[in-house]
């Protein structure tokens, strides 16, 4: 008897349960893409969601002012006949103007809501995010498809830069280093990957230009499968391809005038195009065209390097090094660390190794 | 049951009572306590919990493998000890059901924002009953299921390996702790081992042949060994500032692991951390039911199971919020160490005392 | 005042009753047969015959349903036909013959079908019984592939024949009991002496002896007899219509058990993950054994799992959908009316329909009705936007993963776990099913087979175990004997040099 009550009760609690939380997926209307633009003279934002149809035909783009995302978020509730959530959000895209006044408040919501995923790409829009997002781009797929896609290949050619929420809360909220972000632009037709956004915390300062973006890469991580237009002193142009690249990053000394940071990069890949007159089936030879090419590289790096401690951002870590190199925390602390990152002195390494000359042996 | 607990059961045993919905913050509390290589804390922590479980094999050897509460009510009267017994387990049914509730909340930040929290707690305290009911063999056996259940998810931390960076973990010790020094943070942290102490009632259900204590070690050094690397992983995958900021770390990198199959397995990662809750829960609604078995022998069988989990369910009901329930799984905790250090010492000083007593020579083995 | 003395006494236990008093045993009294006594209890059997020879005073009453037409000339009417009286004490005295003292044991035995030979007031009977039955075939729901394709059959004798053909031992034990007030069914218990365990032996010999009911037909109705936990959905004895099976298990130190009727043999004490083991994996090498039983293993976890964890992503877990499948998902899903769980029970009802159906036609008929209510049903519930095409995948491929287990009667339990699985899911989503799992393992590590733990060598662990329970080790490390057999000599093979 005694048993029959208890079941009795756990399957009425199990009819009354979580009949508030279900969310059947027919109902729903997933948000993929989602823009941010400031608004002039206020501070308020203008957000853009893409929501696409079920029938994967259409999409819904529905764009209001609000202070903060959430907001209206619950502005387009009231407009959609399916309930508007973002677990399926896939990257939110920031308008230039409102990076750069500072981007961390309005990821906060992200960071804070569980359902929203941690590999959401990030980006910075040239212009107007939420245009870009609300245009379809023929012969393209949808979108968000589009968009995702297109950030995801370049992300694994090593174009930009590994950019998602964790990278960028981790870097944000860690000191001795800055988040990163890739640099979009709406073109006629399509969209175009136009650099890397550099961050000072969060505020946007500073961008590389496309086609430094890729040793930027180098410089940031491990990159395979890349590939290097190298444009020699004599007007000539040597394609590196299927390039796999190594870096090391160190910081010697133990005081901070006595600091130095080398970076080392070097590079392994196969020569793909090559327009010069040289013979590459000579050994001096080839040996010659790594050098010219280590040596290019080597100034394309320390350009970036300079630029860096210039504008006072450091997406490569470097305070991160420093401060392990001091005697103790409070030494770091004590420091000002900005200086400190764009003071040090900076020695750069880069070698090029040619695996191989393609097919062909001489001109 | 002429079954009795190998050490191998018992190893089992003890880890699922030990870790339980403490590892979703241990990451955190490690950092906000220690700092910068906070892990090192840990092991140190760690270190006192064999100590703790040290005194506590002493007992069972002077013991011989009696009883507990023959050893105790030998000495004392027994009308000192009934209340002390009703308040045990009064309160070790409120510790499990704290730590439950605390479970069901956490969960809730992720899934089920809205329903109840009541309702899934009255599935955990059904699931508690079925347990109580069954003899300490069979939870032993299920103790095996359940560590089989979830020990996999370990390898999910190799999937944070690209990511995981050795700077982030700074040669640095101790440094910029968020919560001011003082012992309150070994405490803190200690609460992570919380469960050894129910081994000394396992003494009359272990198999005789003095590998008991082995078992528990083993649990122990387990447990140490999961929530090590956990925290390692935390560690260099968030660096110290983030990982102070992050309330529940374990959570959300189990939101980060993706697969290309199957997106955000959390949601169905995080319910199996439900077994490891449930086992203490049950451990400690255990040991309650041994006190209240002790004192009365009236009972039909399965009333005192239920009454306990009626209790449970009251305890559970009470805190509302999340902070009111980490409130009270903290001060519960507090409480529960004290007693796991008093205890083997009272023990031993009562065993010292029976022995002096009959001459140099204890009672005999009641078995 | 008495609801309250009421509700008290159900939880407190009150003086214990008066220890029951001895019943009165009445000493049967042991009647000698009596010819009329007999004539008078087999009144009205139009099959009873009784036969007098012309030369001798005896007499001979028989069931000629029973009696088989060579034994009766043999062993009646050749000897007696022609003997003179006083030959006949002769023959009477020698085998196959055998003196009777007792009427209870004489209707018995003309019962069975023996004859009952009187003659001045004394009563002989002798074995004329004919083996009627279906000749020795393959079990139609057990399978091999390569190997032995003989199965038992009705006949107890003969499934005994082929038993004892196998294991030539004279270690080999065989028990005889009766169950079933009525129909006094046999039932046999075999085991092989110094290497099952005695205690076990014992103990399903007693529980055998003490069921009380008026009939038992089939093996399988007294294993729920006998069973620790009757109120377990879970088998707790493993069924088998294999001889090779059986043999083996017998060898492993387990205890077989055999009811007259029936061709199902029992095997005790026995595990949980012995229903997901086929002779099969023996025949093959072990590494397509191991990965076979790996195989089984998965697919007990997709039979119950899948459907309900489709249920639950698609109720409540969205984020979990990769992202290129949402769309499809959610356009397929549109189109249905009933929200995912009441979708789910409805197909997988209909999976069940057309089973049982499946299971009650005649062959020729039933293939057709396969195809079509597979194939046809499903295609056009799945156009006329009955059902997303998504979820007939999932149930088709729980229930052709249900068909895996070797053993039908777990995979009948395993069909209806998972619709309480399906249930949880739809309700409580991911934490319905994992809460749902965790009622079942706490429920079967409950369960308990003759005392054995229901779960070794899991639980309790045995590691030694493994390499015949979740792999198929090689045969040159199977050296023991299964541990919950708890035999009494577990080498079973020792290691090769």
């Amino acid at each position: 008897m005694r048993a029959k009550i208890s079941v009795f009760i756990l399957i009425a609690v199990l009819f009354l349960a979580s009949c508030s939380d279900q969310k059947i997926i027919e109902r729903l209307g997933f948000t993929r893409l989602s823009a941010f633009d400031s608004v002039e003279n206020s501070d308020d934002i203008r957000v853009t969601s893409n929501i696409p149809k079920a029938d994967q035909k259409g999409r819904f783009i529905l764009s209001s002012v609000a202070r903060t995302s959430k907001e209206a978020r619950i502005t387009f509730s009231r407009e959609n006949n399916r309930r508007i959530v973002s677990g399926q959000l896939r990257m939110v895209l920031f308008g230039d103007s409102l990076a750069g006044k500072g981007v961390w408040k309005h990821m906060d919501t992200f960071v804070r809501d569980s359902a929203i995923s941690q590999k959401l790409f990030i980006a910075v829009v040239e212009g107007n995010a939420g245009a870009l997002i609300s245009k379809e781009y023929k012969p393209y797929p949808t979108t968000s498809d589009y968009l995702t896609r297109l950030v995801e290949t370049n992300m694994d050619a090593g174009l930009i830069p590994k950019a998602n929420l964790f990278t960028f809360t981790r870097d944000y909220m860690n000191d001795g280093v800055d988040p990163v972000a890739p640099l979009i632009k709406q073109d006629a037709k399509s969209v175009k990957m136009t650099g890397v956004a550099l961050f000072q915390d969060d505020r946007y300062v500073g961008r590389i230009e496309q086609n430094k973006s890729i040793i930027f890469s180098f410089l940031h991580r491990k990159v395979t499968g890349a590939d290097l237009s190298i444009s020699l002193d004599d007007g000539e142009q040597i394609m590196l391809g299927n390039i796999t690249s190594k870096r090391k990053l160190k910081v010697t000394g133990r005081s901070l005038d006595q600091m130095k940071l080398s970076v080392h990069v070097e590079l392994h890949g196969s020569i793909q195009e090559y327009t010069g007159d040289l013979d590459l089936s000579e050994g001096a030879n080839q040996m010659k065209l790594e050098s010219l090419m280590s040596d290019s590289l080597k100034k394309t790096v320390t350009e970036l390097v300079d630029m860096f401690q210039r504008k006072k951002v450091d997406p490569l870590g470097m305070g991160k090094l420093i401060r392990n190199r001091m005697g103790s925390y409070e030494e770091w602390k004590a420091i000002d660390q900005r200086k400190a990152v764009s003071e040090i002195e900076v020695e750069v390494e880069a070698v090029v190794r040619v695996k191989d000359y393609g097919l062909l042996q001489e001109d | 049951m002429k079954e009795k607990l190998n050490y191998v059961h018992v190893a089992f045993l003890i880890y699922v009572t030990q870790s339980n919905v403490f590892l979703f913050s241990v990451p955190r509390i490690v950092a906000e306590n220690f700092g910068s290589n906070g892990w090192i804390g840990f092991l140190i922590c760690s270190a006192a919990g064999l100590f703790n479980i040290f005194l506590y094999s002493m007992v069972y050897k002077l013991a011989k493998g009696r009883s507990v509460f023959d050893i105790i009510e030998q000495s004392m009267p027994k009308a000192l000890l009934y209340p002390v017994y009703l308040i045990l387990a009064v309160f070790w049914i409120a510790l499990g059901a704290f730590v439950g509730k605390q479970y069901v909340n956490v969960l809730q930040t992720v899934t089920f924002p809205t329903t109840p929290s009541m309702f899934i707690y009255i599935f955990y305290a059904y699931m508690l009953y079925l347990l109580l009911i069954k003899n300490i063999y069979v939870i032993g056996k299920i103790g095996i299921l359940f560590f089989l259940s979830t020990i996999w998810m370990v390898v999910i931390l190799v999937y944070f390996l690209p990511d995981w960076s050795f700077s982030n973990l700074t040669p640095f010790l101790f440094q910029s702790p968020s919560v001011p020094f003082s012992f309150d943070n070994w405490l803190e942290v200690y609460s992570g081992f919380i469960g050894y102490e129910l081994a000394v009632f396992l003494f009359p259900y272990a198999q005789q042949d003095n590998k008991l204590f082995k078992g528990v070690y083993l649990g122990h050094l387990l447990v140490t060994a999961v929530y090590l690397s956990v925290i390692l992983a935390a560690f260099g995958f968030y660096g110290l500032q983030y990982l102070q900021a992050d309330q529940f770390p374990l959570v959300d990198m189990l939101a980060y692991v993706e697969l290309s199959f199957i997106n955000r397995i959390e949601n169905l990662l995080l319910p199996f951390f439900l077994y490891k809750s449930l086992m203490t829960t049950v451990m400690y609604a255990w040991a309650a039911l041994l006190m209240l078995k002790r004192m009365t022998r009236k009972f039909k069988p399965k009333v005192l199971e239920a009454v306990i989990t009626l209790t449970s369910i009251g305890f559970a009901s009470y805190p509302k919020l999340m902070r009111d329930t980490q409130v009270l799984v903290r001060q519960s905790i507090y409480v529960e160490i004290m007693l796991a250090f008093t205890f083997p010492l009272l023990l031993m000083m009562l065993l010292y005392w029976q022995k002096l007593r009959n001459g140099g020579r204890l009672h005999e083995s009641k078995n | 005042m008495s609801l309250f003395r009421k509700m008290l006494s159900a939880i407190i236990v009150t003086k214990p009753d008066h220890p029951n008093e001895q019943e009165d045993e009445t000493i049967e009294i042991n009647e000698p047969p009596s010819y009329e006594h007999t004539l008078q209890e087999f009144r009205n059997c139009m099959d009873f015959t009784e036969r007098s020879f012309p030369s001798n005073s005896a007499k001979a009453v028989y069931l000629t349903t029973l009696a088989g037409n060579d034994e009766l000339l043999r062993d009646i009417v050749g000897p007696f036909h022609a003997t003179k009286d006083d030959e006949l004490p002769a023959i009477l005295g020698q085998a196959p013959y055998e003196r009777i003292t007792d009427s209870k044991v004489c209707i018995k035995d003309i019962l069975s079908g023996k004859a009952v030979i009187f003659y001045q007031n004394e009563a002989y009977s002798v074995d004329i019984a004919n083996s009627v039955g279906r000749s020795i075939v393959q079990s139609e729901t057990e399978t091999v592939i390569a190997g032995p394709h003989d199965g038992f059959v009705e006949n107890l004798s003969q499934n005994l024949s082929v038993i004892r053909k196998r294991i030539r031992s004279t270690h080999l034990k065989i028990i005889r009991l009766q169950v079933g007030e009525i129909t006094k069914t046999d039932v046999v218990v075999i085991y092989l002496e110094d290497i099952a365990n005695k205690d076990y032996v014992d103990l399903l010999v007693e529980r055998i002896q003490s069921v009380e009911v008026d009939s038992v037909f089939e093996a399988n109705m007294l294993v729920q007899l006998i069973d620790d936990n009757p109120n377990s959905v879970f088998p707790q004895f493993m069924t088998t219509e294999r001889p090779d099976s059986i043999c083996s298990k017998i060898l492993g130190g387990r205890i077989a058990c055999f009811v007259d009727g029936s061709p199902t043999g029992i095997s005790a004490p026995t595990s949980f993950f012995e229903f997901f083991s086929s002779p099969d994996d023996y025949y093959q090498r072990w590494h397509l054994g191991t990965a076979l039983r790996l195989l089984r293993f998965f697919g007990f976890i997709i039979t119950i799992g899948f459907t309900a964890l489709y249920v639950s992503v698609t109720t409540f877990h969205y984020e979990m959908i990769p992202h290129t499948m949402l769309l499809n998902l959610t356009e397929s899903r549109n189109k249905v009316p009933f929200p995912p769980l009441i979708e789910a029970l409805l197909m997988e009802a209909t999976i069940e329909l057309l089973r049982e159906a499946g299971a009650r036609l005649p062959t020729k008929i039933g293939q057709t009705i396969g195809i079509v209510g597979g194939i046809v049903i499903g295609q056009a519930a799945v156009q006329a936007g009955f059902t997303s095409n998504i979820l007939i995948i999932a149930v088709a491929s729980s229930a052709i993963a249900s068909f895996t287990i070797p053993s039908y009667i777990m995979s009948a339990t395993l069909r209806l776990i998972r619709f309480g699985l399906i249930m949880m899911a739809g309700f409580l989503g991911n934490l319905g099913l994992l809460i749902g799992m965790g009622i079942l393992m706490i429920h079967i590590a409950g369960v308990t087979n003759l005392g054995a733990s229901y779960l070794t060598p899991l639980a309790p662990m045995n590691k030694k175990d493994w390499l015949d329970t979740f792999v198929r080790g090689p045969f040159a490390m199977l050296n023991k004997r299964p541990s919950e057999a708890r035999s009494v000599n577990s080498t079973k093979q020792k290691k090769k040099k």
